[in-house]
Parts: C-alpha cells; sequence; structure tokens
C-alpha cells in the first residue's frame, strides 16, 4: 500500500490525499448533519401529530361528555317527575331537549320488556326493542353509558336518521316504587362529522373511530366503510400511541387515543408527506451538495496538483534534454511560486554548465591551437638550417646561379610560411610551397631527384594543413634517394575520392619492409618513441584539425617503391 | 480485544445489579388528596429493592394514555395504573398484552369483561358495594340496631328520614352505594324514606351548596345524611352548622352529642380530616377505606410480579387470580 502509494506521481498523490481526506470528512459530517436533522423532523412529526391528535380527541371528549351530562342530568329528572308521577312533564322535557340539543334525535325512556314510558317522538315506536343491541348492552353493564356504533334510529318503526345510540340502565319510580329501565338517547352522526371536518389532517388525512369490539363508529374517509378497511386494520393494530404508517403511498402519522366514558378509540391518520417529502428533497439536496463539493475540491486539487507536477514534468523532460547534451533550450515554466523559483534556478544552472563547457572547451582549443602553432614551428628551424648549410655549400662551390636561384626559391617558401596567418591553404598555394622547396633541395642534392606533380585540377582549391605536404615530400627525398641511381623519381599526386581528398607521395626508393612501416605508423601515432619528427608532426596537427577521420599512413614495396598517404576530410575542418 | 470485552461485559453486569428496578405509578390525578395520601402510602410500603415514579395523569385519560404508551415502548415489565376512565382501560390491557407488560390497577376497577382479555393484570381495591354495606350497618348501630328505631327517629313514626349526598351521576362508586346502602338498610328491615338525593360530584364546595338546598326544602325532617365519601360529609357538615347545628357552645371544639345540636352525617373513605371530626363529634362515622393495606397489597403483589413468582403466595387473598379485595373498616366515636 505505502510503497504503491510511493510509486504515484506528486500529482496523483496530493489528488488522491486531498480528495479522499475531504470525501471522508464531508462524508461523516454529512451524514451527522443528515441525522441530527432528521431525527429533529421526525421529533417534529411525532410531537405535532400527537398533538393534533389530542386536540382532536379533546373535541370529541366534549361533545360526548356533554352527551353523557345531557343523559345524567336527564336520569336526575326522570327519578323525580316520575317519582312525582309527572310523566307529561318528563315528556315535555324529553322534548325541550331535543329543541335544545339539535343533534339530539331521540329521546325514551323504556322499561325492562323495551315498551316505552315516555318519549320525545310522536312516531310509532318499534315492539321488538328488547332485542337492539344497545338495549341489551345497557343491561349488560348497568353501571355505564352504551355508546352504540352508527346505524339508522330503530327506536322508531320508519327511522330514516343515520344515529349512534347512547343508552344505560337508569331507575325510575313507577306509582312510587323504584324499577329499573333504559334511557336512550339517539344522535345523529353529522356532529361527528363536523368536528372530523373541523380538523385539517392534510391530504387524505382522516380520522376513523372505532368502539373497543373493534367495529367501526365513524370514518372521514368515504373509502372506508366497514371496520375490514385498511385504516381501521391499522388503528386496531395500533391499539394505543402513535406510528408512522404508509397509506396508499403517502406517509401517514397514525395516533390511537381512547375516548373518556364511551369506551370508543379514535385514530387520527395525519399526512405527513409533505413533511417526509422534504425529508427526502433535502437528501437529495445534502447528497447533492456533497458531491458538488467533493467534485470541486477534486477539480481544484487536480488544478492546483498540475500547476505543481507540470512544471515537474517540464523540469524532469528538459533534465533529459541537457543529459542528452541540449544546453541551449531553456525551460518555461508557470505554476506554483517554489516550482517556478527552481525552475529559474534550473535555467540558470545549465546557463552556468553551459558557460563552463564553452570555457572548457576554449580553453582546450586555445591549448591545441598553442600546441599546433608550436609544431608548425618547429619545422622552419630545421629546415632553415638545412637549407642555409646546402646554400653554403653551394657557394662553396661558386655555384652562383644555383645560389641565387636557391635563395629566391628559400624566399619564396618563406613568406609562403610566415606571410599567413590562417592554419590552411589552398592545395595549390601548398603545391607551389612544395615546389620552391624541391627546387631548392634539387640544388642542393645536385638534381640527383626529379619530381613531378599530378594534382587534379578539381582539388586545387580544396584546403589542406599549411605545411603539411612539405614534410612528407622531405621525407621521400631522404629515404627515396639512391645514391647509386642517377635519377630517382618523387612523384606527388592529388586527387579527391569518397570524400577525402586524398594527397600520396611517392618515391622510389629501396622500399622498407612491413615490420618497418608498422613501427614507423606506431612512432608517428605516438605509440612508440619518434625518431623522426617531420611524419608524427603532419599526423598529429591532421588529428587535432580534423579528428579520426584524417589520416596517414605509409605502404611499400621492397625495391620498387615507398608511399606516403595523407587523407584529409573535405569541410570537417576543427575551430582552430 | 477479549479482555476488553470481558471488562465491559462485567461493567454491563455491575450496572444491572446496581440499577434498581423501575415500576411506573400513575395516578389519575394528584390533586385529588384521597390519591396524594395514597400515593405517599404506596411509596412507604415500597422497601428499597425498587424506583417508584409517580406519574400525575392530570385527570386526562389522554396524558395518561400518552405515558402509558411510552413506558410500555420502554419495555417496563410492570405499571401501576389508577386509570383516570376506567372504561378505557380496554386499550390499555389490549397494549400491555402485546408488548407482555404487567398491569396492576387499583382504585377504579376496570370493567370485569376487559380484566378478562389478559392474564398478567391484576385490580387492588375495595368492593363500593362494601363500603356502602358497612355504612348501613354504621347507620342501623346509630337507630339502635333495630329496625323499630330508636329516640333518632325524631318523628317517631319508624321510617329512617334520610338525605343522601351522591357522588357523580353515573360514576359506578356513586350509584353503587346509592344504591347498595338504602338496599342493605331496606333487606335489614329498615324502612327508608330517601328525602332526596343531593348530587355533589364527591366535592366538599359542591355538597356544602347541595346540602344548602337540602336543608332548605327538608330541614328538620332530615333524621341522617347519607354521603358517598368524607369530602361531601365534611360539605354537609359545615352547610349544617351555617344553619343552627354543630354549634359548640361550651367551646370546647367538640360537639356533646347529649347537650348540643347535631345531626348524624355519615361518610366512607376515613379521611384524616374526618377521623379527627368524628373524634370531635362532628362526624358521625365513616367507613375507614383502608389505603395503607391497600398500598401494602399493591406493594406485595409488584414484588411478585417483577420477581416472576406465583401470586398465589400473596399474603392477601386472591380472587380468581386476578382480583385483592381490601376490606373496609367501620370507624365511629362509639
Amino acid at each position: 500500500m505505502i510503497s504503491k502509494f510511493k510509486d504515484l506521481s506528486i500529482g496523483r498523490a496530493i489528488f488522491l490525499v486531498t480528495t479522499t481526506i475531504v470525501g471522508i470528512i464531508m462524508l461523516l459530517s454529512t451524514t451527522l448533519t443528515y441525522q441530527l436533522i432528521f431525527a429533529r423532523t421526525d421529533e417534529l412529526i411525532e410531537r405535532t401529530s400527537k398533538e393534533i391528535n389530542k386536540q382532536v380527541v379533546m373535541n370529541y371528549e366534549n361533545y360526548l361528555s356533554n352527551v353523557i351530562d345531557t343523559s345524567n342530568s336527564l336520569q336526575e329528572y326522570i327519578l323525580e317527575l316520575t317519582k312525582n308521577s309527572e310523566v307529561a312533564n318528563l315528556e315535555n322535557l324529553f322534548i325541550a331537549t331535543l329543541n335544545i340539543e339539535r343533534n339530539i334525535e331521540n329521546i325514551a325512556l323504556l322499561d325492562l320488556s323495551g315498551r316505552p314510558i315516555v318519549s320525545s317522538t310522536k312516531e310509532e315506536i318499534a315492539d321488538d326493542i328488547i332485542g337492539r343491541s344497545w338495549f341489551i348492552e345497557a343491561r349488560n353493564n348497568v353501571d355505564i353509558h352504551h355508546f352504540s356504533s352508527s346505524h339508522i334510529e330503530d327506536v322508531v318503526v320508519n327511522g330514516t336518521t343515520e344515529v349512534f345510540s347512547v343508552s344505560r340502565s337508569i331507575y325510575y319510580y313507577d306509582e312510587g316504587v323504584q324499577k329499573e329501565g333504559v334511557l336512550l338517547i339517539d344522535i345523529d352522526t353529522r356532529n361527528l362529522k363536523a368536528l372530523a371536518a373541523q380538523t385539517n389532517l392534510g391530504n387524505q388525512g382522516h380520522i376513523i373511530i372505532t368502539n373497543q369490539g373493534n367495529e367501526l363508529i365513524y370514518s372521514s374517509l368515504p373509502a372506508c366503510t366497514s371496520d375490514v378497511c385498511e385504516s381501521a386494520r391499522i388503528a386496531n393494530d395500533i391499539v394505543l400511541g402513535g406510528k408512522l404508517v404508509t397509506l396508499d403511498n403517502m406517509a401517514m402519522f397514525v395516533n390511537v387515543n381512547t375516548i373518556k366514558y364511551t369506551r370508543w378509540n379514535i385514530a387520527t391518520f395525519i399526512n405527513v408527506n409533505d413533511i417526509t417529502n422534504s425529508k427526502t428533497d433535502s437528501l437529495y439536496r445534502i447528497v447533492l451538495i456533497f458531491l458538488g463539493t467533493l467534485i470541486a475540491i477534486a477539480f481544484s486539487s487536480a488544478v492546483f496538483s498540475m500547476r505543481i507536477s507540470k512544471p515537474m514534468n517540464k523540469l524532469k523532460e528538459h533534465i533529459h534534454l541537457i543529459q542528452e547534451g541540449d544546453f541551449d533550450t531553456m525551460v518555461q515554466v508557470e505554476g506554483q511560486r517554489e516550482v517556478v523559483v527552481l525552475a529559474d534556478a534550473f535555467n540558470s544552472m545549465s546557463n552556468r554548465i553551459k558557460e563552463l563547457m564553452q570555457r572548457v572547451l576554449k580553453e582546450q582549443v586555445e591549448k591545441r591551437k598553442t600546441h599546433f602553432v608550436a609544431l608548425q614551428n618547429q619545422i622552419n628551424p630545421h629546415f632553415l638550417y638545412n637549407t642555409l648549410d646546402s646554400i653554403v655549400w653551394l657557394s662553396e662551390n661558386n655555384r652562383n646561379k644555383d645560389v641565387e636561384k636557391a635563395i629566391i626559391a628559400l624566399s619564396k617558401f618563406f613568406r609562403m610560411s610566415i606571410s599567413d596567418q590562417m592554419s590552411t591553404v589552398q592545395l595549390k598555394d601548398e603545391v607551389e610551397h612544395v615546389r620552391n622547396y624541391l627546387l631548392i633541395q634539387q640544388i642542393r642534392y645536385q638534381h640527383s631527384f626529379k619530381f613531378e606533380f599530378d594534382i587534379d585540377k578539381e582539388i586545387e582549391h580544396n584546403y589542406v594543413i599549411k605545411l603539411s605536404l612539405q614534410p612528407l615530400v622531405e621525407n621521400a627525398i631522404i629515404h627515396g634517394i639512391r645514391p647509386e641511381e642517377s635519377f630517382t623519381k618523387i612523384l606527388i599526386k592529388g586527387f579527391q575520392k569518397d570524400g577525402f581528398t586524398i594527397i600520396e607521395v611517392y618515391n622510389e626508393g629501396y622500399g622498407m619492409t612491413q615490420q618497418r612501416i608498422d613501427d614507423i605508423h606506431a612512432m608517428i601515432r605516438g605509440e612508440k618513441e619518434s625518431e623522426s619528427m617531420g611524419l608524427k608532426n603532419v599526423y598529429q596537427r591532421l588529428r587535432l584539425y580534423y579528428g579520426v577521420d584524417a589520416d596517414l599512413f605509409i605502404e611499400s614495396e621492397l625495391d620498387e617503391f615507398t608511399k606516403v598517404t595523407m587523407k584529409i576530410p573535405i569541410g570537417q575542418e576543427a575551430q582552430v | 480485544m477479549r479482555k476488553i470485552g470481558l471488562l465491559l461485559f462485567a461493567f454491563v453486569l455491575l450496572g444491572c445489579e446496581a440499577k434498581k428496578v423501575e415500576i411506573p405509578l400513575l395516578i389519575y390525578d394528584m390533586q385529588d388528596a384521597y390519591m396524594f395520601d395514597f400515593e405517599e402510602k404506596i411509596q412507604g410500603a415500597m422497601g428499597d429493592d425498587f424506583v417508584l415514579t409517580t406519574v400525575d395523569g392530570q385527570n386526562s385519560q389522554i396524558i395518561q394514555n400518552e405515558d402509558i404508551d411510552n413506558w410500555i415502548n420502554e419495555k417496563f415489565p410492570l405499571l401501576i395504573v389508577n386509570p383516570v376512565d376506567r372504561l378505557s382501560v380496554y386499550s390499555i390491557i389490549e397494549k400491555a398484552k402485546k408488548s407482555g407488560t404487567k398491569i396492576i390497577f387499583f382504585n377504579r376497577e376496570p370493567l370485569a369483561q376487559d380484566m378478562a382479555l389478559y392474564d398478567s393484570v391484576y385490580y387492588v381495591g375495595a368492593d363500593a358495594a362494601e363500603s356502602a354495606r358497612i355504612q348501613a350497618q354504621i347507620i342501623m348501630e346509630l337507630f339502635g340496631n333495630n329496625p323499630q328505631l330508636n329516640e333518632f327517629d325524631k318523628n317517631g313514626d319508624g321510617i329512617i328520614q334520610a338525605v343522601i349526598l351522591k357522588g357523580e351521576q353515573g360514576h359506578q362508586d356513586a350509584e353503587a352505594r346509592t344504591k347498595v346502602v338504602v338496599e342493605t338498610l331496606s333487606e335489614a328491615g329498615y324502612k327508608v324514606e330517601v328525602l332526596d338525593i343531593g348530587i355533589a360530584n364527591f366535592d366538599r364546595q359542591t355538597a356544602k351548596i347541595a346540602m344548602d338546598g337540602l336543608i332548605a326544602t327538608h330541614g328538620k325532617n332530615i333524621e341522617v345524611v347519607i354521603s358517598n365519601n368524607d369530602a361531601m360529609a365534611l360539605g354537609a357538615i359545615e352547610s349544617l352548622s351555617d344553619k343552627g347545628y354543630f354549634v359548640d357552645t361550651n367551646k370546647d371544639g367538640k360537639i356533646d352529642r347529649t347537650s348540643e345540636v347535631w345531626i348524624p352525617v355519615v361518610g366512607i373513605d376515613g379521611l384524616d380530616i374526618a377521623m379527627e371530626q368524628i373524634e370531635s363529634g362532628f362526624l358521625y362515622g365513616t367507613v375507614f377505606n383502608d389505603s395503607q393495606n391497600m398500598a401494602e397489597a399493591i406493594v406485595e403483589l409488584a414484588n411478585l410480579l417483577i420477581n416472576g413468582e406465583d401470586v398465589s403466595d400473596l399474603g392477601f387473598t386472591i380472587t380468581n387470580g386476578k382480583y385483592i379485595w381490601i376490606s373496609y373498616k367501620k370507624i365511629t366515636n362509639q
């Protein structure tokens, strides 16, 4: 892992590290925020819907305890009025109560056989009341008010109104004797509905009232008409308390509570879809912000790391260039300050190296030049001495004509040697120079050799190193003249071949063995102590001037000839 | 790692051991003086084994429902509940049954049909009818334990002229006490004429006003005042004091029944102040609702239930495996 990380480029490492750290921190803080917000939201949903439920329950309790109060008052009056046999007044009271409490549909006092003693209605009372569930329940539990489920009024024969019945066992007096009977109050269900309509429970929010036998008393949801509907089932399942459920793809918070004194349960279904949706919305928003920030961080980190790594890479490539010897290209970078400073430092370093290298090169060249000039100058005194020696010999023999010739040739010869400061000369000038030299030597050697030039016209203007041909010719004279023969011949050939100017100097001397040739080669290449300065001098100057392509070598056949060849690459002069 | 785990486990065990079992005690309304006393008695009877957390229902079943829902959701093993509305207990029992929570109800008796819904519900209380029977005995004693009646039958007609102060109309106890006291007297051969029933909702002040009216209507005909509870009885005595009865002529703080004017007033409950007034002769008698004994029964039952022991080991008689009936005591100055 770590080694893998070490292998990463700076750019990638910066990018990975920043993005990862920021990502982790953001993820943590986002999750925390999300949980905090949503815990609060859930709590808020629960609390709000509980409060709404309480309000609804209290509305119903107020309404229904009103009914119980009415019933209790009626019971007191029943006891009092029946005791005094004022049944007609009781009937009036029932009718008056009906007028005051508009939602009461019927009030009836029934004996235990279900026959009416007093009733608020003029309509015909049913004769099978003893079988009505509200009657049976009132008798089963004599202590309490019984609240029936809603039904079409059935105390009268032709009832039409939908009511719920409040019934209970009570005492009354029949001719002074206390008896038990049943008081029935039928109540129009529209008030239940009105109460439900009062409360805003949101879209599709509704109220379900069931009794404790899980029978549906009332539902404000039109679709829920029996106790097997989904809402009633949920309400009965919760029994008591609150729960978040999904009903018809809508989030509903359900609270189930009891309604005091009635044995009824009321369930409020409050639509919290909007809140839960907004929860999802904010989840999306949070995730979006998270991703956005992460991308922004990743992007800026990428840009930032590129601003460091890109100039670094440029520097790296530049170092490769320098490795290959290119000091001229300057590196141009844009990026963070340090990198720019680094690049600038690098540039000045490479400049400095270049300067140093050029100085070294210059010094080298100076050194070689000095060496070259020194080599060149070695020739002259030696030759001058020999020539002057010859002229002395000529004048001793009174060969004045020859002295004259010799001195003219010598002066021409030296004028050329001295006059020109250039290292190289055109071949024709070198040939002219050699010709003067040969003339001088002919005088000295009393014409014991002949010479001949065979130089191609086209190479006459090729450049050769100044005073390079003369030592070869000097050599040919020294080793090529056979005293026993009247005329030996020295041939100087010049031609061009394979990009080289080739100059060959032949003599018809004794020739030499291959062993001797190898020795001389070794000597002129500086591998062996040198006997003769001339050839070595030329060879070294060739190499100094033209490099490794230039050459000087000897071929020979015993008793036949010796040939010294000088190979000069065309257009490859060194900076001397 | 394993060591740390063991250590944690040990801490958890220690923590569990150190923490006492908490039992919620839900009182219907702490404003009710009787329940306030009762709560103190239960707290007093509870030893150090448990922590009783009292929750005031503020006479609202909605509030109590919410509390019960919370306690049940928090998986408390046992609730002691004095319900606000005994008819709403059905839902509480159903809810407890689903979660396996045990419940002891007290003071307000749930319907028998609701109690039958679930095995682990209990009721500790006194039988309202019994209190009325004992109240009737006190009245019989007053009249000399003889249906022929003694000198307290002021008009000498052989019939007890009584006014009844009744609790809330429709209230189980009020209905039962009113009905049974008359029935018991009748069954014992006493002739009773209920001159009037004043409904005073168990409340002293309401009773005083109701009594004012009753005195105005029936005046000297009243031979005995029968009250469904002590609070109303005390209200009645206040009213009677205003109308020339219970005049402490010798200022000794007591009513001398032979020399000073009084009317027998009989209550039920045995409140401390009622006991004092019996002592001083204002209140004739009361039926002591033995809340101390009841509190002890509740605590003992709670102990058994928390420890998962057999409820038949209880030091009180348990009826039908669910009901613990605590007897009333007759209190008079005789």
